[in-house]
Formats: structure tokens, C-alpha cells, sequence
């Protein structure tokens, strides 16, 4: 019975680890574990017969870091073939039932953040896979990655070399259940999947409590068999020595609810032994796999953490389509120059607005495309998480591209003219989804031509190994204004995709209306329609919110919204044609016309030079200086607020926009009738005795003036005596104080201890680059503020 | 900085200069607790990226990055200590630290005052722009100590021991009052670096350090 006949119906015992027990043989200090299978294969192979002996079904060759650069350090990196064969002989020495390759990180980091290209990598990895299969190994695994760009190269090598040996696929997760790069089990799910793996898992981690939720998202994300090697736990130092919390009868119970979860192999990593294999094997070996529902089969894409579905019953699915060059030249020069501010931009927004995600487009003529397309994936993924599509008839662009997307891209587009063959197999080689042109020779304007290129596609396409769900055909949304019926017929080409060839569809959307006024009435409705008939997705522009409302509204009648969940969310308290409402959390942005919206924006985006001079003009226009205040730039500080409360804006943003503010007020103030505004509380501040770095407190003060709070800035070294006096002087409702250093920062506990001796009734908070929560407490502050972003919040929580 | 200090372990003062000055964006962009872009033109706000440019042009303008280090070799006995430095080594955990150590070298780093200066103007004009330079300087400054510790780092570890992480005054056990005693030790004051009598140091936008020298003992994955 094959390795992966087993996996799917019966649990499969990997082994534990191989590193501490070597270092019990005597292994010494910094020399690579790996360097043993040809210096000391005694010793590797006894490790793995323990392994064997305590009922594993698979060893993993000790082979973790055989790779040319790691093995390098320790002058081998010519011997990545010797050392893994021999690795190989020894797994297979000790009578292991299926003898996996084991493949860990490169130790490199690769572009953008490094230096070491994809190609490189996946070179790097081909020779260490290539000597383990050459010497006959059962199953290759990964393990240990972090990295999904890494691992992805390193499952490239493996299916330009492994024919038809299996493949598993494992990385590392955080307590969070998220990689220290971001990526989420179900998008590594995903990722892997498309990539033909026959097992995806993970490894190392926390432990197997925080492991337990990775194998139950991985399992409800994939019909793969999933596997788990945990570690016993996080290693602490113990008197020079790493010391596992986790002893193999507290690690064993967690097998049973790994299986119950749905793992079909499960094995050790760091700090397990033969005798937690030996109760894992005991328990779960051999048990039946647990069945589990299976899933709808639809197109998946990924960003690192995100998962786009296409296809029915999901939601529908609007691509962005505004990181594209064509007809647009203050773009196209940018791209010329190198330059990816509106690229980013252009993102940005695009996510802002609700887009499920983007298509990426840098064709500019005379630009090297492959270049700009890798800087513009690793750009793009940098600022926003979510799914991309490459967009290029550049099959080198479309290449480089694929090699630095973190997570499964859609590529737009392939046709049937000429042969298809070389794009579908870099598309499949890379694990991506393929957008289908139903063109050849001609246009086709009438359904039967458009399918008769479909199927022609989709037959190639799975020819090339890629299955329909990896697929979406494009309806041809031809241009109205020229092709009336074959613009409509793309509604009934829809169907036919579904009904016939089992396929997605999606259109660009914006052909339609071309030619013609009112283009985006033309395309919202024709959207309506097209949804009526089927289609999945769009390819538009998500900044048009009468589109997406069009499109929230049509799911409604598609199958897509079941309960109408989705359309309650977005407008259940709004107003029939209601007037657009400032920018946060995805609405559109708001296109400020007059002084006032001109001043607010002016605030949001820190504009400082900008926010006194309209508040001049607005007081020029008549506007009363309190209307001013508390009409426009009170909401707009508090929008501001709300949007860094979302994390769409940062402590940058905040300072600016209150700066903003306050040159606003500076103007206004002249205008305005002393307290007239109002005050959410009084607040004394300052650097305690000692410390004179103010640039904190000047901003925390900055902040909370600017949200209405009365501040007396008592400056910097101020004695626990000023303190006192102004507290008492100003009937202050709190007293903040700042340090930088741990040598004034005693200095806050007298003032404390002070202001309660003087019966004050000021309540205290404590911030500062030493401090802590902990360290609040024990000064006897009442809060601690960690940084300007939450002094407003928590100035306003001792007030009440 | 070069092996020649491996082999002068004995403490004369090394003054640096010309040390090369580069900005690390990311480090700056987490310093201003940007945490979603990888680069200052990522910012999708242009006036705050313009800001943050603006500040980063000025620093790399006013910045003079100046080091002072000196080598003590702690197998001379106390008594050399004692006399080099008579305040310096405080703290249980840090003695226990010493004694895994060989010889320390002892580091001063500064940016220089006209950076200062510029902050202290703009603070009266515009608090976020103090800030910005501000926070440009502290990445320049832990941009000047990471260049300067791994050539001190690379000369230790020529002479064949492992460099120890760095430390610093104020780091677990090690008090801030030592920073005094440190300057003088290290011959801080020929790169212009001092310390006021609450113990801030001047020029603000400097750091001292010391890296231990131990046996090398590796590591390897469990």
C-alpha cells in the first residue's frame, strides 16, 4: 500500500526529533546535525531505529538544513548530494516503512527583503531534492518554514523533480495561529493545495495546545490529509541547557484531539522522544481517518492571509481594476520613472473601497515589464492583504511576478490564439489560477463562440495538469456602443460556461459601457443582469460605490447572500440615496467641494499649513469660528480618531491631523468667546524632576488638546512640588507625566505619593519609553499610557 | 574599525570618525509606528510622506556620527579595572554576565549636537516636525551603534572569541548611573560625548554600549 493510499484512510505516524538526541551522542555545539549522516551514520541511524521501534510509520532523513548555504557554514556545501544520499541509506537502514526527505529552510532571505532570488532558492532546493530522490525516497516533506514565498520555491523545486512521489507540505504558525510573516493556516491551505501537494501540515509552533486550532482551520480549508509534528512546547534555558516544559504523557492526550481534528499524520518535533512517538503510535496509529465534509470545489485564491472563493454560492467577487497603466499617462510615466506612488495608491484605495481584490497591470511600452511587475507585486502586498491578479500578456512579467506573490494569484489572461500550452504550464508550475480569454483568431460575438473557445481552453488547460476549479472564463463584455448583441450575449455566455464546461466566470466589466455617456450607469446595470445570469466576478473599478451597492443589491437575487446577511450589514440604517459619508472602513472616500469639507479633510490628512489657512477662509465666508469648531473639525479629529481605532490610520497620521487642528483653532480662537467650547476635563502635564525629553509629552499634549481636552503644559524637570501646586491651583481632573529614563522615573511615585498627601483630587497616568503597565502600578499611577494613540482614550477614561 | 583593536585589548582609545550613514526606512517607519509600509515612499499620504522625506534629508544632513572605544581585558585582574574604572561594573546579574567574559569593549556613539539643535528649534514651530527629525535621529543613531558594534563584533570575533549581544546602561541590572564612569572609561569625551549632572548625555542623540568577548560555544536545532 502506497504512502498516499494510507494517508487517506488510516493515521500515519511520523517520528520525533533527531537533533537532541544526536547531541546526546555526543554531537558537538554548532557543528550541523546533517554533517553526521556521512560522519557518524551509527549514531543517525540508531536515532531512527528508535523512531522505528517506538511505531513509526515514517522517518524524516536528517536532512534539515542540506542545503549548499547552510551546509556551506560549515564547509560542505559541496557535499549536498553525498550528505543527503547518505542520509537517505540511513532512514532507510533502520527499517522505517516510508522514508520522507526532509527539506527546512534555506537560511536565506529571499527579494524583496533579501537578496537571494526565487530562481535561486529554487535551485538551492532542486539539490538537496534531487539527491533525495535520486536515493530513492518515499515522500519529500517541508517543515519549519515561515516564509510562504520560501516555501513555495522550495514545492517548485520539489514538482519540477518528484514525478509522481508525494509531497507534504509543512510550515510553522504562532500562538495567534498566523506565521511570523503573516500567513494564515487557511491561506497556506490554499497555496499548498494549488501547488498539488498531497498533505499539507504544521510543525514546531507552541505546542500542541496552539497547534490544535491550526489543524482544525487547515482541516475546514482543504480535503487534503493534514499533519502535525508539535514541539513539547516553548524551550526555556535551564542552566545553559534547553529545557522542553512538555513530557511525552502530557503531549500523548493531544494526539487523540489531533486526529478528532482531522490530522491523518501525526509525528514530533523540537523536544519530543521516541516515547512520545511510542504513545502517539499507541493511541491514534493506524485509527481511521476522520471523515470530514467535503468541500464545494470553487476557485480559491490567497494572500497571505486572506482567501478570495469564486465561483456559485460565494460572494460576488469585484476585482479592482485601477493599477493599470492604459489611458492614464501621469501613471504610465511614473511606472516609466520607476516610481510606484500611484501603484500604491491605487491599491490603497482600492482596499479601502472593498475590493476583493486587485489586478495588477504595468504594461508600459519601453519599461522592462518583468521588473516593474516584481516590484509592483512586492510593493502591492506590502500595503494591503489581498488577493492578487497578475494582468499581462508577458509571459517573463507574468513569471516574476508569480515568483514573488505570497499566497495563490489569479493570472489574466490566456487565449486561444496561438498555443496556449507554454502560459498554462508556467501557470500551473507556480500554483496559480488562470483566467480564461475566450478569443482566437476573432472575437466571437455570439454565445456558441464563445464557448467554442472556452472549451477548447479549459481541454488545454486541464492537459496542462490544472483543474476547472483553478479555472475562470471571461463573459467578453463587449462594448455596447459597437456590438449590441454580442455585448448581450455575454449574459447568456455566463450561463452556458456554468451549465456546459462546470466553470467560473468573470468579466471587465468597464468594455461595456464604452463609447458611451453615462458609463457608469450602463455598468452597474449591466452588472445587475450579468449576476442574474451567473457570473462570479468582475474585474472593475471598486471606487464606484453606486457599482458596489448595485452589486451588494443583485446578490440578493443571485443565490449569493443568503439571509440577506450582507446586505443588512451595509446599509441597515441608511437612507435611500443618502449622502456619502466621510471616508472609514471601506465606504468611498468623499470628494471635499466646499471650505469647511476642505478644512475637515485638511485635518484627516494632517495638511497643518493647509487646515489654518481654510479656517481663515472659512471664518472669511462667514462661518461662525464655534460652528467651525465644533461642526467640522471636531468630527474630523474624531473621524480621525475612529480611522486610527481601525488601524487605517497611525500615530503619524494622528499627530499631524492634530497638529492640523490646533493651527486651525490658533485662528479661530480670536473668534471665539472664552470656554465657549467647552472642556472634556482638566489635565496638568509634564516631565517629571530630571528628565528632559519632552517630544512625547509635547505630543500627547498636542493630542489631547486637540481633542478637547483643557491641558496646563507645565513644561519639562518639573519638581513634585509644581506638580502638586498646579494640579491644586487648576482643580486639575489629571495629572500626566513623562519619562524617558529609569533614573527619573522614581520621580512619578513622589509626585503621587505627594498629590494625595495634599489631599488632590487629580487621578494620575504615567507614560514614557521605560514605562510599563507593571510599572504604572507599582509607581501607584492610576493608568498608564503606552504612546500618544491612547492618551486621549485613557485621559478620557479616568475622567469618566 | 579593524582587527587591529583585537590585538590591543588593553585600552588605548579609539577615536572613529567617517563612520558611513545609512537610514534603515523600516526601522524609522516602526519608530514612528507606521506599521503597514515597508518604505517611506509607500506612504500613501503625500504630506506625510513628504514630512517624513523632509526629516530624513535634514538628518542626514546635520548627523556627524562620531564613536569612542576602548578594550579592557578583564584576565588582568581587578586591579587594572578598578583603576580604569572604579564605578563601573554594578549589578549582580552583570557581574554574573562578566564572568562568562574575557575582555569588554566599551563604546561611545553620537550623532553629534547640530541635530539636536534642529530639534530643539522645530519643537517651538511645529511638534510634529520635531518629532519626525526626532525619530529620524534615534534610527540614524541605532543605525550608527548596529554599523559600529558589528565592526567591533567582526574584530572579536577575528580574534577568535564570540561576541556577547550588546549591552547597555539601564539593561536588566546595570544601572544608568554608571553612564559617567562609562564615558570616562571609553574616552568618550574625544568624540565629544558628555553627560550633565542628572546623567542625560550629551550630545541627546548618543548611546554607549559594551560587548563581552567569550569562549565561542555555537548552537544547533533541537
Amino acid at each position: 500500500m502506497s504512502f498516499r493510499d494510507v494517508a487517506v484512510s488510516q493515521v500515519i505516524v511520523l517520528d520525533g526529533s533527531m537533533g537532541a538526541y544526536l547531541q546526546s551522542q555526543g554531537l558537538p555545539a554548532g557543528l550541523a546535525p546533517d554533517l553526521w549522516s556521512v560522519q557518524r551514520p551509527d549514531a543517525v541511524q540508531a536515532a531512527h531505529r528508535l523512531y522505528v521501534d517506538a511505531g513509526a510509520d515514517v522517518v524524516l532523513t536528517n536532512t534539515f538544513g542540506a542545503t549548499a548555504f547552510l551546509l556551506g557554514n560549515h564547509g560542505a556545501g559541496d557535499q549536498v548530494a553525498e550528505i543527503n544520499r547518505a542520509a537517505v541509506r540511513n532512514a532507510r537502514a533502520a527499517g522505517a516503512r516510508f522514508v520522507a526527505g526532509d527539506i527546512g529552510p534555506l537560511g536565506l532571505v529571499l527579494q524583496p527583503s533579501g537578496e537571494t532570488t526565487f530562481d535561486e532558492a529554487v535551485a538551492l532546493f532542486s539539490e538537496q531534492i534531487r539527491a533525495l530522490l535520486d536515493e530513492g525516497v518515499d515522500l519529500l516533506l517541508t517543515e519549519t518554514f515561515i516564509d510562504l514565498v520560501e516555501l513555495r520555491a522550495a514545492l517548485v523545486a520539489a514538482n519540477d523533480l518528484r514525478g509522481d512521489v508525494p509531497l507534504v507540505a509543512c510550515m510553522t504558525f504562532g500562538p495567534d495561529g498566523v506565521s511570523d510573516t503573516g500567513v494564515t493556516p487557511e491561506a497556506a491551505a490554499v497555496t499548498f493545495e494549488a501547488l498539488g501537494v498531497d498533505a499539507v501540515g504544521v510543525n514546531c509552533s507552541t505546542g500542541p495546545r496552539g497547534m490544535l486550532d491550526v489543524v482544525r482551520r487547515l482541516a475546514a480549508s482543504t480535503d487534503l490529509p493534514v499533519a502535525v509534528q508539535p514541539n513539547a512546547g516553548v524551550p526555556r534555558q535551564e542552566g545553559g541547557r534547553t529545557v522542553f516544559p512538555m513530557t511525552p504523557a502530557q503531549m500523548a492526550p493531544y494526539y487523540e484531539r489531533f486526529v478528532d481534528a482531522g490530522a491523518a499524520l501525526v509525528g514530533g518535533c523540537c523536544g519530543t522522544t521516541p516515547e512520545t512517538i511510542r504513545l502517539a503510535a499507541d493511541l491514534v496509529g493506524g485509527r481511521p481517518v476522520s471523515s470530514r465534509p467535503a468541500l464545494p470545489g470553487r476557485l480559491r485564491l490567497a494572500s497571505r492571509s486572506r482567501v478570495l472563493e469564486i465561483g456559485p454560492g460565494a460572494p460576488f467577487a469585484l476585482v479592482g481594476e485601477r493599477i493599470n497603466p492604459t489611458g492614464k499617462p501621469k501613471f504610465a510615466q511614473a511606472l516609466q520613472d520607476g516610481r510606484l506612488d500611484r501603484v500604491l495608491g491605487a491599491a490603497r484605495r482600492q482596499a479601502e473601497c472593498g475590493a476583493a481584490a486587485l489586478d495588477v497591470n504595468v504594461g508600459v511600452p519601453g519599461i522592462d515589464e518583468p521588473a516593474a511587475m516584481a516590484d509592483a507585486v512586492s510593493a502591492v502586498q506590502n500595503v494591503v492583504d489581498l488577493p492578487l491578479c497578475l494582468d499581462s500578456s508577458d509571459l517573463a512579467a507574468l513569471e516574476r511576478g508569480l515568483q514573488r506573490v505570497a499566497g495563490r494569484p489569479l493570472v489574466n489572461s490566456v487565449n486561444a490564439e496561438g498555443d496556449p500550452g507554454p502560459a498554462l504550464a508556467l501557470m500551473r508550475r507556480y500554483g496559480a489560477a488562470v483566467l480564461l480569454l475566450p478569443t482566437g483568431d476573432a472575437i466571437p460575438e455570439d454565445v456558441e463562440g464563445r464557448l467554442r473557445f472556452a472549451r477548447h481552453l479549459v481541454e488545454r488547460a486541464e492537459a496542462a495538469g490544472l483543474r476547472r476549479q483553478d479555472l475562470v472564463v471571461d463573459a467578453l463584455a463587449l462594448a455596447a456602443a459597437a456590438m449590441q448583441d454580442g455585448a448581450a450575449s455575454a449574459v447568456d455566455a455566463v450561463r452556458a460556461y456554468r451549465e456546459e464546461l462546470g466553470v467560473a466566470s468573470i468579466c471587465g466589466l468597464s468594455n461595456i459601457s464604452f463609447g458611451l455617456p453615462r458609463r457608469r450607469l450602463v455598468n452597474r446595470t449591466f452588472l445587475a443582469m450579468a449576476m442574474a445570469g451567473g457570473l462570479d466576478a468582475a474585474i472593475a473599478d471598486p471606487l464606484d460605490d453606486e457599482l458596489q451597492q448595485a452589486a451588494v443589491a443583485a446578490a440578493l437575487f443571485a443565490g449569493r447572500d443568503p439571509g440577506c446577511a450582507a446586505f443588512l450589514e451595509r446599509f441597515t440604517g441608511t437612507e435611500e440615496m443618502a449622502a456619502v459619508v466621510p471616508s472609514a472602513g471601506g465606504a468611498a472616500p468623499v470628494v471635499a467641494t466646499t471650505v469647511q469639507e476642505r478644512l475637515a479633510a485638511a485635518v484627516v490628512e494632517g495638511d497643518r499649513d493647509g487646515a489654518g489657512v481654510l479656517a481663515g477662509k472659512a471664518l472669511e465666508d462667514g462661518a461662525e469660528a464655534l460652528e467651525i469648531l465644533l461642526g467640522t473639525l471636531t468630527p474630523a479629529i474624531q473621524q480621525l480618531g475612529d480611522l486610527f481605532a481601525r488601524r487605517e490610520r497611525f500615530i503619524p497620521h494622528l499627530v499631524a491631523g492634530a497638529e492640523a487642528m490646533q493651527r486651525a483653532v490658533a485662528v479661530l480662537e480670536p473668534h471665539l468667546e472664552a470656554g465657549a467650547a467647552g472642556a472634556r476635563g482638566r489635565v496638568v502635564f509634564g516631565t517629571v524632576a530630571g528628565d528632559v525629553h519632552d517630544i512625547g509629552k509635547n505630543i500627547c499634549v498636542l493630542m489631547l488638546r486637540s481633542f478637547g481636552f483643557e491641558v496646563f503644559d507645565l513644561g519639562r524637570s518639573v519638581s513634585a512640588e509644581q506638580f502638586v501646586a498646579a494640579a491644586l491651583q487648576h482643580d486639575a481632573d489629571v495629572v500626566a507625566m513623562s519619562a524617558l529614563m529609569t533614573t527619573t522615573m522614581g520621580q512619578m511615585g513622589a509626585v503621587v505619593a505627594r498629590l494625595e498627601a495634599a489631599g488632590a483630587r487629580a487621578k494620575t497616568v504615567v507614560g514614557g519609553a521605560v514605562l510599563t503597565a507593571e510599572a504604572a502600578r507599582e509607581l501607584g499611577a492610576d493608568a498608564y499610557g503606552a504612546d500618544a494613540g491612547s492618551i486621549v482614550d485613557v485621559v478620557g477614561e479616568l475622567i469618566g | 574599525m579593524n582587527d587591529r583593536h583585537a590585538h590591543r585589548p588593553h585600552g588605548s582609545v579609539h577615536l572613529l570618525e567617517d563612520i558611513p550613514l545609512t537610514l534603515p526606512e523600516r526601522i524609522l517607519l516602526r519608530t514612528l509606528k507606521l506599521p503597514d509600509v515597508q518604505s517611506i515612499d509607500e506612504i500613501p499620504e503625500r504630506g506625510l510622506r513628504d514630512d517624513v522625506w523632509r526629516a530624513v534629508h535634514t538628518g542626514l544632513e546635520l548627523a556627524e556620527p562620531r564613536a569612542a572605544a576602548r578594550w579592557l581585558a578583564l584576565s588582568d585582574g581587578a586591579d587594572a579595572l578598578e583603576q580604569l574604572a572604579p564605578e563601573l561594573f554594578e549589578g549582580r546579574d552583570l557581574v554574573g554576565w562578566l564572568e562568562r567574559c574575557n575582555r569588554v569593549t566599551l563604546l561611545a556613539v553620537t550623532l553629534g549636537d547640530a541635530l539636536d539643535a534642529r530639534v530643539d528649534a522645530l519643537r517651538r514651530d511645529s511638534v510634529t516636525e520635531a518629532w519626525y527629525l526626532d525619530a529620524v535621529g534615534s534610527t540614524l543613531l541605532g543605525a550608527v551603534t548596529e554599523t559600529v558594534g558589528a565592526d567591533v563584533s567582526h574584530a572579536i570575533r577575528k580574534a577568535g572569541y564570540q561576541p556577547t549581544e550588546r549591552r547597555s546602561p539601564g539593561d536588566g541590572d546595570w544601572p544608568e548611573e554608571v553612564q559617567f564612569s562609562l564615558l570616562q572609561s571609553c574616552g568618550a569625551a574625544e568624540a565629544g560625548i558628555g553627560c550633565d549632572a542628572l546623567g542625560h548625555l550629551t550630545p541627546a542623540k548618543s548611546t554607549t554600549a559594551m560587548f563581552g568577548w567569550i569562549v565561542d560555544t555555537g548552537s544547533v536545532r533541537l
